[in-house]
C-alpha cells in the first residue's frame, strides 16, 4: 500500500466513514499504535483476523517492494498469505535481494530492473536484505487475512471494510525486541471505539 | 734542591687543577649521560607505549577488517541464519585459516558461544568478554582476552542477515612470535604476563631471553593492576594493562622494557672518548706544566747562583736569560745591581782610604802603607823614615776664625805638603797622609835620618808663608817628630808612638823638628809606673800630710796650718810633691788626691779639737778640683761627718788654676763661700790673673808667691812688687799672706809693710801632725818670752 499524504488521507477517511455510514455491514476500523513513551509509532502493522476464520474468497493483493536509492521502499509491507511480491530495481546498480527468514527463503540474484515476483505462502515475518548493500533492509509481514493496514506518522492505521463479527486485532512493529511477537486485542465489529496498542519498542 | 721543589710545586698545582677540572667534567658528564640515557629510555618507553597501542590496534583493525569481510560472506551468513551448525563450524575454521587468525568464534545475541574454532569454548557457554559484542551494531571493538588459559587479541564483527543475528569473534594469539613482532615495531622488549594458577604473574610471551624473563617475573611478583612501572635492574619499564576481565581486573599485562645499557651505549662510547681525551689532556698538561715550571725555576736557580757570586764579591760574574719576560728583566736588574754594588764598594773603599777634607789618604791608608813598608823593609833591610807633623795652635784658629776656616786651612796644608813632597821627592818616593785632626804623617821609604830631616825642613818651610783663607792671611806652624826604621822600632805601633813622642817634645820645646830620643822613653815609662804606684799609694796609706804653720804678723799668733801632701814611696823614699802632683793634675788623678787630703785634714782638725786644740787647716785645690761641681757637696759632707766647723777650713787655689776656667771657678768658690769656708789665692803674681775676675772672686786672702818674698831681701824690684801686692790686696779688701819667709829680716820687713800673715822655713818647716803640737808649744814659749 502506498503512503498517502495527510490531506489525501483525511479525504480517504471521510470517504470511508461515509461508506461505512452508508453500508451497515462494511465498516472501517481504526487502531492507534503508540510506544512505551506514548509516542505514535509509524510503520506499525495492524491486522485483523476473524475469529471464526471466515475469510473472503478474494485473491490476495500483490505488493511491490522496490529498490530505489539503495533503499527498499516501502520499509514495511504487509501481504496476505499467497500474495506475490515484486521487487523492481529502480536503481542503476544491481541489487542482490535475499531473505533467510523462515516463511520463505529466497534470493533474487544480482539484477537490474524488473524481478521475478515471489509468492509467499507462509505467514510470518520476512526480513529482506541486499547482499551487496548491508544497510538495505525491508520487512514483509505475511498475514492470514486481507484486513491489514500500516500506521502513518500519527500512528493511526485504518482497516477498511471490516464485516461485522469478532476479530483478533494484532499489531506489530519492526522495532520490537522479539520480532515474532504480536500485540493482540479482540474487537467486535462494528466497534465504535478505536483501539490503541502500546508496544515496547527499541530505539529507531 | 730548592729549585726542584718549586718546579714540582708549580707542576703539581697545574696538574691538580687539570685533574680537578677533568674530574668535574667526568662527574658532570656521567651525571648528564646517565640522566640522558634514562630520559631517552623513558621517552622510548612512552613512544613504545603509543607504538604498541597503535600496532595492537592496527593488528586488531586488520583482523577486524578481514573478519568483517569473512562475516559478510553470503554462504556463511546463510549457514548462520539457517542454524547450520556444521557448516557454520567449518566456515569458521575455513575463515580462520584463511585469515591466519588463531581463533574464531560465533557468539549469539544472547552472549553465548555458538561455535568456536578451535574449540576453546564450549557451545552454550557465555562469551567471557561481552564488552566487545554487546550493543554495537555497526562498530568493531577489540579486546585482549584469555580463552582456555591462553591470551588472545579478540575482535568481533556482526553477522548481518540483514539484521545482526550473531557476532563473529576472531582473535590472534599473543605469543612469542607476536611479542617479537611487536619488539620489531616498537624497538622495545615486550613481555606479556598473565596471572597463573597460583595467582602469580607469569611471563607467557616475551621478546626477552629466558634469563631476563625470570628477572621480569621476579620483579612482577608484587605488582597490582594500576602500577605503571616495574623495578627491574638495568631496565626502564612500563606496564600496559590489557583487556577487561572479572572484577574489572585486567587479565593481561604487557610490559615494555628498554635496557638502560642499550640506551646508554652511545653515551658510553662518548664517555670513553671523553675519558681518553681527559687522560691525554692530563698527560699533555703534566708535560706542559713541567716545562713551564722549569722555564721559571731554571732562571731562578741561575739568578740565585749569580747573586751568590756577587755576594762573594765576584763582580765579574755575568748572567744571561734569553726569555722575553719578567725573568730577563730580573736578570737585567741583577746585572745592574752587580754593577751598582761594585761601584759602591769601590767608592766605599775609596772613602775608607781617603780623607774627605784634604783628599789625602787617611790613617787607614797610612797604616797599611806603613805595614807594607815594614814587611818589605824587614825582608830587604831597607831603612825608611816616618815623619809625624802636628799643626801648632790649630785649636786657636778653629775657635777664633771658625771651623770652616779651620777646614780650609787643613785642606790648604794638605795641598802644600803634597805639592812640596812632589817637588822634592821627584825621584825618591814618599807619601803624605792626614791621620786626623791636625795631624799629618809622611812615609819616606828608603830614607835615612838625614834625608828625613831635610824633608822635614822643606815641609816646614813650605808652611812658613801664611795661607790666604777667605781673604784672611792665616799663619800656620807645625811641630815635627821623626823616627827611623829599624833604629826607632820594628813594628808599626812602636814607630808611631815614638814619632808621637818626638813630635810632642818638639811642640813643647818649640823647636819645630825633633828626632826621637830614646832617653825620654825611659822617663815616660818611669812616669807611667809612677802613675800606677800613685794610685796604690792612697790605698796603701803611703800618703801623709805634713803641716806648715802660718802666723799672724800682728801678734805672731798662729793663724792656721797649711796641709801639704807627702809620699813615702816604699822604694824611693819620700817623693817630693813636685814630682807627682803636676802629673796627677795632668791625668786628673789629683781629684782623688785632693779628696784624700781634705779628708785627712778635716779628720786631723777634729782630732786636734778633741785634744783641746782649736786649729784651722788649709788645703790646696787644683783647677780640676775647682771644676768638680760636686766638690762643695762632699766637702760639706766631710765637715758634717767630722763635726768640724766650716770656718776652720781654708782652701788655697793657685792663681793660674783660677784663671784656667774663671766662670766655673767663680761658681764653685761662691758655693764654698756659702758653706762658710775661706779661700786664698796661692802663688799670686805668677799666673795670668784678670783683675776683673779677681774682684769678683769670693776669696779672703792673697798669698804672694815665694819667689818675690825670697828676692825681697836683696832685690828692690821684688820688694816693690811685694809692697804693691800688699796694697792691691788691702785695697781690694783682702788679707795678704807671704810665703817663703826664710829669715828674720824678711819677716820684719813684711811686718813693716803691713803684710797680714807669713809662712816659711824660718817660721816653721812642714812637719807631721804630732810634731805640730811640739812646735806649737815651743812657739808659744817663745812668744811668751818675748812679750
Amino acid at each position: 500500500m502506498f503512503t498517502f499524504s495527510p490531506g489525501l488521507r483525511v479525504a480517504h477517511l471521510t470517504v470511508a466513514l461515509a461508506v461505512a455510514l452508508c453500508s451497515t455491514r462494511l465498516l472501517a476500523f481504526e487502531a492507534q499504535v503508540r510506544d512505551q513513551t506514548g509516542a505514535p509509532v509509524e510503520d506499525a502493522v495492524v491486522y485483523a483476523v476473524p475469529i471464526d476464520g471466515q475469510l473472503p474468497p478474494t485473491r490476495p493483493a500483490s505488493a511491490m517492494i522496490m529498490q530505489k536509492n539503495k533503499m527498499f521502499m516501502p520499509l514495511v509491507t504487509v501481504v496476505q498469505k499467497g500474495a506475490s511480491v515484486d521487487f523492481p530495481n529502480h536503481d542503476d546498480i544491481a541489487h542482490d535481494v535475499y531473505s533467510f527468514s523462515d516463511p520463505q527463503r529466497f534470493e533474487l540474484k544480482l539484477y537490474r530492473g524488473a524481478s521475478q515476483p515471489i509468492r509467499f505462502d507462509k505467514t510470518g515475518l520476512e526480513v529482506i536484505g541486499c547482499n551487496i548493500h548491508d544497510a538495505m533492509i525491508a520487512y514483509l509481514l505475511v498475514v492470514d487475512t486481507p484486513y491489514f493496514a500500516k500506521t502513518g506518522h500519527d500512528g493511526i492505521a485504518t482497516l477498511p471494510d471490516l464485516p461485522s463479527g469478532r476479530y483478533r486485532v494484532l499489531a506489530w512493529n519492526y522495532r520490537q525486541h522479539d520480532l515474532e511477537a504480536r500485540s493482540e486485542q479482540t474487537i467486535l465489529m462494528p466497534a465504535a471505539v478505536p483501539v490503541t496498542f502500546s508496544l515496547q519498542l527499541g530505539p529507531r | 734542591m730548592r729549585v726542584r721543589k718549586l718546579r714540582s710545586k708549580i707542576a703539581l698545582v697545574f696538574v691538580l687543577m687539570i685533574l680537578v677540572v677533568q674530574a668535574a667534567v667526568q662527574i658532570a658528564t656521567a651525571d648528564a649521560f646517565s640522566s640522558a640515557a634514562r630520559n631517552q629510555v623513558n621517552e622510548q618507553l612512552a613512544i613504545g607505549d603509543r607504538v604498541f597501542h597503535n600496532a595492537l590496534q592496527s593488528e586488531a583493525d586488520r583482523l577486524a577488517q578481514s573478519a568483517a569481510i569473512a562475516a559478510a560472506d553470503f554462504g556463511f551468513r546463510e549457514a548462520v541464519a539457517l542454524h547450520d551448525d556444521t557448516t557454520v563450524h567449518s566456515a569458521l575454521q575455513n575463515q580462520r585459516e584463511r585469515l591466519g587468525a588463531d581463533i574464531s568464534m560465533l557468539v549469539g545475541l544472547d552472549g553465548r558461544v555458538m561455535a568456536s574454532s578451535p574449540p576453546v569454548a564450549a557451545a552454550g557457554q557465555p562469551f567471557p568478554y561481552p564488552s566487545i559484542i554487546g550493543g554495537q551494531q555497526h562498530g568493531v571493538t577489540s579486546s585482549t582476552g584469555v580463552l582456555d588459559g591462553r591470551p588472545y587479541e579478540l575482535v568481533s564483527v556482526p553477522v548481518k542477515t540483514p539484521l545482526t543475528v550473531a557476532w563473529m569473534v576472531m582473535g590472534f594469539a599473543i605469543d612469542d612470535v607476536f611479542a617479537r613482532d611487536m619488539h620489531g615495531v616498537a624497538g622495545l622488549d615486550i613481555s606479556f604476563l598473565m596471572r597463573g594458577a597460583d595467582a602469580r604473574w607469569k611471563v607467557f610471551a616475551s621478546s626477552l631471553v629466558p634469563a631476563d624473563r625470570a628477572a621480569l617475573e621476579a620483579a612482577a611478583a608484587n605488582v597490582t593492576p594500576g602500577h605503571a612501572e616495574l623495578g627491574i635492574n638495568g631496565y626502564g619499564s612500563r606496564i600496559i594493562w590489557l583487556g577487561q576481565g572479572q572484577e574489572g581486573q585486567a587479565p593481561v599485562a604487557a610490559v615494555l622494557q628498554k635496557s638502560l645499557a642499550d640506551a646508554s651505549a652511545p653515551f658510553r662510547q662518548l664517555r670513553s672518548t671523553l675519558l681518553l681525551l681527559t687522560l691525554c689532556g692530563i698527560a699533555i698538561s703534566i708535560v706542559g706544566a713541567t716545562l713551564t715550571a722549569r722555564s721559571v725555576t731554571r732562571p731562578l736557580g741561575e739568578l740565585a747562583r749569580f747573586a751568590e757570586r756577587i755576594g762573594r764579591g765576584d763582580y765579574r760574574a755575568s748572567i744571561e736569560i734569553h726569555s722575553n719576560d719578567e725573568t730577563s728583566e730580573l736578570a737585567a736588574a741583577f746585572r745592574k745591581m752587580r754593577d751598582d754594588i761594585a761601584k759602591r764598594e769601590a767608592r766605599i773603599t775609596e772613602l775608607a782610604y781617603l780623607d774627605h777634607l784634604t783628599a789625602l789618604p787617611n790613617r787607614v791608608s797610612f797604616n797599611e802603607w806603613l805595614q807594607r813598608e815594614i814587611d818589605g823593609a824587614s825582608r830587604n833591610n831597607n831603612p825608611f823614615a816616618v815623619i809625624l807633623m802636628d799643626l801648632d795652635r790649630f785649636r786657636d784658629v778653629n775657635e777664633t776664625l771658625g771651623h770652616h776656616v779651620g777646614d780650609r786651612l787643613l785642606h790648604g796644608v794638605g795641598k802644600r805638603l803634597a805639592d812640596s813632597l812632589a817637588d822634592t821627592l821627584a825621584h825618591a818616593p814618599g807619601s803624605v797622609a792626614r791621620l786626623g785632626g791636625d795631624e799629618f804623617a809622611i812615609l819616606l821609604p828608603g830614607s835615612g835620618i838625614d834625608a828625613a830631616r831635610r824633608c822635614a825642613d822643606t815641609l816646614l818651610k813650605a808652611l812658613e808663608a801664611p795661607m790666604l783663607i777667605e781673604g784672611q792671611p792665616v799663619d800656620v806652624g807645625a811641630s815635627v817628630g821623626i823616627v827611623c826604621f829599624p833604629v826607632d822600632g820594628t813594628d808599626m805601633h812602636t814607630l808611631l808612638r815614638r814619632a808621637d813622642v818626638a813630635m810632642y817634645s818638639a811642640k813643647q820645646a818649640n823647636t819645630g823638628i825633633a828626632i826621637y830620643d830614646h832617653g825620654s822613653e825611659r822617663r815616660d815609662l818611669e812616669r807611667l809606673s809612677l802613675m800606677s804606684e800613685l794610685r796604690r799609694a792612697i790605698e796603701n796609706n803611703e800618703l801623709l800630710l805634713y803641716y806648715q804653720p802660718k802666723i799672724h804678723l800682728a801678734d805672731n799668733s798662729m793663724a792656721h796650718l797649711e796641709a801639704l801632701v807627702r809620699w813615702r814611696h816604699p822604694e824611693r823614699g819620700l817623693v817630693p810633691p813636685g814630682e807627682f802632683i803636676p802629673f796627677a793634675e795632668q791625668t786628673g788623678f789629683i781629684r782623688s788626691i785632693s779628696r784624700w787630703i781634705a779628708r785627712e785634714a778635716v779628720a786631723q782638725c777634729a782630732r786636734w779639737r778633741m785634744q783641746g786644740l782649736d786649729i784651722n787647716v788649709s788645703i790646696n785645690f787644683s783647677a780640676r778640683d775647682l771644676s768638680d761641681r760636686t766638690a762643695p757637696d762632699w766637702i760639706a759632707a766631710l765637715l758634717r761627718e767630722h763635726d768640724v766647723e766650716p770656718r776652720q777650713l781654708w782652701i788655697e787655689i793657685t792663681e793660674s788654676a783660677l784663671m784656667d776656667d774663671p766662670a766655673h771657678a767663680l761658681t764653685t768658690l761662691e758655693r764654698l763661700r756659702a758653706l762658710g769656708i775661706r779661700m786664698s789665692i796661692d802663688d799670686f803674681g805668677t799666673g795670668y790673673s784678670s783683675l776683673s775676675y779677681l774682684k769678683r772672686m769670693p776669696v779672703t786672702e792673697l798669698k804672694i808667691d815665694r819667689s818675690f818674698v825670697i828676692g825681697m831681701a836683696h832685690d828692690t824690684d821684688d820688694e816693690f812688687i811685694v809692697r804693691s801686692t800688699i796694697a792691691l790686696g788691702h785695697n781690694m779688701g783682702l788679707l795678704v799672706a807671704a810665703e817663703g819667709v826664710e829669715d828674720e829680716a824678711t819677716l820684719e820687713k813684711l811686718r813693716v809693710l803691713g803684710c797680714d800673715t807669713a809662712q816659711g822655713y824660718y817660721i816653721g818647716r812642714p812637719v807631721a801632725a804630732d810634731e805640730i803640737t811640739i812646735w806649737l808649744a815651743r812657739w808659744n814659749e817663745k812668744l811668751a818670752s818675748i812679750a
